[in-house]
């Protein structure tokens, strides 16, 4: 640059004055904010909704703190325990309050607090059958002027006020019902329809009376149970039994009138004398853990610490993440083996020719991955076409084969799904290797094979990395096709995600999957990166 | 490439086994979407060929399928469900893509431009993050999604769907038109500046026509993706929201009812005319930069 030039006496100047290296080094600068300004945009957005979700989706892979807010006195009180014996009958006292009724926590919607157990607060207990305003008033007095409540009434009326069919009409009312239970609890899919239809009665400017604090209590009340028995899958990830032992003391707890609680709950359900409960409880204290990382791959901590297996009828995962790197080797391979010669051809016919197939690699390329999917199912059902040209040939009508809903369908779909992927990296490599080379080769007197082999192949191998990798990172993470055409023993990791995101709700195991996979593709883009490069990617 | 005249029988017998192979493959690549095309014209429930369509009857071809994929009630013969629901999916995965495409396209072009300058600090780092949402699988972005989504309440809305469908739009206009930007001659852009284009006249008149193959190569590519994407449509999406592809879905996973086929068959010839609009695109796009097919 010229900057670099030697200025002994005087410094190059530009036409207005400034000496030459400030002016270069100025509109160096400018360029460079420029093209930051251009860049600004789509990072921003590509970081707010794509990056901050999927780590956020990633923190919940280690978060427990649900269950420090579904038992906080207890957890409050177990902090100071020696674990060597069972705890004093205050943290048993504090468990049976935490289970018994709605704490503090809820009622104030405010998870912030750090427990104070000799605040009365917490050890209110509301009376199952009422009255419920005192006792409520008493934990979070807040809830005592009609300020707290007018939002949510504004929210009911609104609601109430819907016009239309008769399907509308009653959408509106769940949907103001979801949004009150948004608004006062951690719930986003529960409906508190006790509240909608007091907050309508009530007028708005007298305190709100016992009919109210009854309709909170039982939403409360609903609230608490599904948290409790989110907390209870939870621990009982920690110590099986848990869900159970939780269950069958929700029954039995109500009973219990008055201390001591230690002795009356061991008599309830004797496993709150098993030490081992209580050591399992001391483990979830932290806000952090390890353990749904340790579930999906089948691993628990056991009494002592250690890190185990699972009981054998409780290990599935293992198998899964087998059964999807065995299932993505086995389609990469398969794409492989046919994007191999056909590449060959596509690079080596002349362009007229090559153009006309080069259309049956690129139509399924683009079109919609369902009607593949459709299109596979109508061809490999039991009726479908494959068995039904077969019978016509002659094959017995009675062992019709089984190709989908199972191992081998998915194989077969998702080749044919991803084969352009594997072909397009191979014969754009392939298209830049002069056939004068091979020629040469044999004449200096390599027969074909071998000079295929020696001089051919070698040069192939960038598009065949490339076309390996992409694929494999692809099949990795399949969801819809295994899903569709799987069956039982097609599903997937991802299938076991979106369970886990959308049927069993266990979130927590989802993001410990999807990170496990994510760092797997990671490694594989960065290894694409290496050795492809990320700016060689090119589409059709 | 022709057998030379001197090829020995094996390496004739070779060559034969070899475009056999070949000729197989491609088969296999195109033929489950040209066998769903006449079976969407037949006249019969069954998802087969009937013998009678084998022997080229008349009255074993329909279009009763497509009347009834267009919400047309009227055939007394059907008993699967009817609705409009195919038209309205289509309409909603129309809207969602264009918007989705408009979006990607803007943020795309800025993103390349700013990225193919060589002064760009961190290019490699930025270029890798623009292109990470083709590479994360689907159902992760899907989730990480559901949940920030909750947060801001754009679950079950069309802004939600749109912004999520333009992320993964945009890798591809960002490839498309990096790939555009290579040869670009930045000479131009000066020369125009000196002649005293501003930037705005200066990108749209001499950078935009040059550059325009990519940008609708890499346009048609997010509209596509996001036309046919179903993931995100499943997870963030509400139950209103029917697009075509969660139609297809709630289809294939219930029975398949021949309606699908009609679908599959529009779709399949949709995406014949996107590539050929996309391949002479990128002949025209080859020829402007003097680069030769060879």
């Amino acid at each position: 640059m010229a900057s670099s030039a030697p200025s002994n006496n005087a410094p190059l100047l530009t036409a207005d004055g400034t000496p030459l290296k400030v002016s270069l080094q100025r509109s160096l600068r400018r360029s460079k904010l420029r093209a930051i300004g251009l860049v600004l945009p789509p990072l921003l957005f590509l970081l707010a909704l794509f990056i901050i979700p999927i780590g956020d989706l990633l923190t919940r892979s280690t978060d427990d703190t649900r269950i420090n807010y579904q038992l906080p006195l207890t957890f409050a009180l177990l902090k100071d325990w020696d674990r060597q014996e069972l705890p004093n009958e205050a943290i048993y006292e504090a468990l049976f309050r935490d289970l018994g009724t709605v704490n503090k926590y809820l009622i104030e919607n405010n998870y912030a607090d750090t427990v104070d157990p000799t605040d009365p607060a917490w050890k209110v207990a509301i009376p199952q059958k009422g009255p419920y305003r005192e006792a409520m008033l008493e934990i979070a007095p807040d809830w005592q002027s009609p300020k707290r409540w007018l939002p949510l009434q504004k929210m009911a009326i609104e609601a109430s006020k819907a016009t239309g069919t008769d399907v509308e009409i009653r959408i509106a009312k769940i949907k103001a019902e979801f949004e009150i239970c948004k608004k006062i609890t951690p719930l986003d899919n529960a409906t508190c329809s006790n509240l909608y239809r007091e907050l309508l009665r009530w007028d708005g400017k007298t305190d709100p009376d016992e009919k109210l604090f009854k309709a909170l209590f039982k939403d409360f009340s609903y609230a608490d149970k599904y948290l409790l028995g989110k907390s209870s899958t939870r621990m009982n990830y920690e110590k099986p039994g848990f869900k159970s032992l939780l269950k069958v003391s929700g029954r039995k707890l109500k009973k219990i009138k008055e201390g001591p609680y230690k002795e009356a709950m061991i008599k309830a359900d004797e496993r709150w004398g098993d030490i081992s409960f209580w050591h399992a409880m001391v483990t979830m204290q932290s806000p952090q853990t390890s353990v749904y990382y340790l579930n999906s791959v089948d691993r628990k901590w056991d009494e002592n610490g250690n890190v185990v297996m699972q009981p054998e009828e409780r290990r599935v995962y293992v198998m899964l993440w087998k059964r999807t790197l065995w299932l993505s080797l086995i389609v990469t391979i398969g794409c492989l083996v046919l994007a191999y010669p056909v590449s060959h051809l596509l690079a080596t016919l002349p362009l007229k020719y090559s153009n006309l197939l080069m259309i049956c690699v690129l139509m399924p390329f683009w079109t919609s991955l369902l009607v593949r999917i459709v299109a596979w199912m109508v061809m490999l059902r039991q009726e479908g076409v494959v068995n039904d040209t077969l019978v016509a040939l002659g094959w017995p009508d009675d062992s019709r084969l089984e190709l989908m809903y199972n191992f081998t369908g998915t194989v077969i779909v998702m080749i044919q799904i991803l084969l352009p992927f594997m072909i397009l990296p191979i014969y754009s490599v392939m298209k830049t290797i002069p056939p004068s080379l091979m020629r040469a080769a044999q004449n200096l007197g390599a027969p074909p094979s071998l000079a295929f082999l020696r001089v051919y192949m070698p040069q192939t191998l960038p598009g065949v990395g490339a076309g390996v990798i992409l694929v494999f990172i692809v099949a990795i993470g399949y969801y819809i096709t295994p899903e569709l055409v799987g069956g039982k023993d097609g599903q997937l990791i991802g299938n076991m995600v979106a369970y886990h995101m959308q049927k069993s709700l266990n979130w927590g195991l989802a993001a410990a999957m999807g990170a496990i996979l994510l760092v797997a593709i990671l490694i594989l883009y960065w290894i694409y990166d290496k050795v492809v490069g990320i700016d060689n990617m090119k589409l059709g | 490439m022709a057998l030379p005249s001197y090829a020995t029988p094996a390496q004739k017998l070779w060559h034969y086994i070899y475009l056999a192979i070949c000729s197989l493959v491609l088969f296999f690549l195109v033929m489950p979407l040209l066998v769903v095309i006449p079976i969407s014209f037949s006249s019969s429930p069954f998802l087969q060929f009937t013998p009678e369509m084998l022997r080229l009857d008349p009255e074993a071809f329909s279009l009763r399928w497509y009347r009834l994929m267009m919400g047309d009630c009227s055939d007394p013969g059907i008993t699967t469900v009817c609705s409009d629901n195919w038209k309205i999916g289509a309409k909603n995965s129309l809207f969602i893509g264009l918007a989705a495409t408009a979006l990607a396209t803007t943020l795309g072009i800025l993103a390349a431009l700013g990225l193919s300058r060589p002064v760009m600090p961190g290019r490699k780092l930025i270029m890798a993050l623009m292109i990470s949402p083709l590479i994360v699988p689907l159902i992760i972005t899907a989730s990480g999604l559901f949940f920030f989504f909750a947060r801001f309440n754009l679950v079950a809305t069309y802004p939600g769907l749109i912004m999520a469908h333009t992320i993964l739009g945009l890798p591809f206009v960002v490839i498309t038109v990096t790939a555009t930007l290579v040869g670009f001659d930045h000479n131009l852009t000066k020369a125009a500046a000196s002649l005293g284009g501003g930037v705005l006249r200066n990108f749209f008149k001499i950078q935009m026509p040059l550059i325009l193959p990519g940008v609708i190569s890499g346009a048609l590519f997010a509209f596509i993706t996001s036309f046919d994407e179903i993931v995100i449509v499943l997870f963030v999406g509400g139950p209103d929201q029917i697009t075509l592809p969660r139609q297809m879905w709630s289809g294939v996973r219930q029975e398949i009812s021949p309606t699908i086929l009609s679908v599959a068959t529009i779709l399949v010839i949709l995406s014949i005319c996107l590539l050929t609009v996309v391949e002479l695109l990128r002949r025209r796009n080859e020829r402007i930069r003097g680069i030769r097919p060879t």
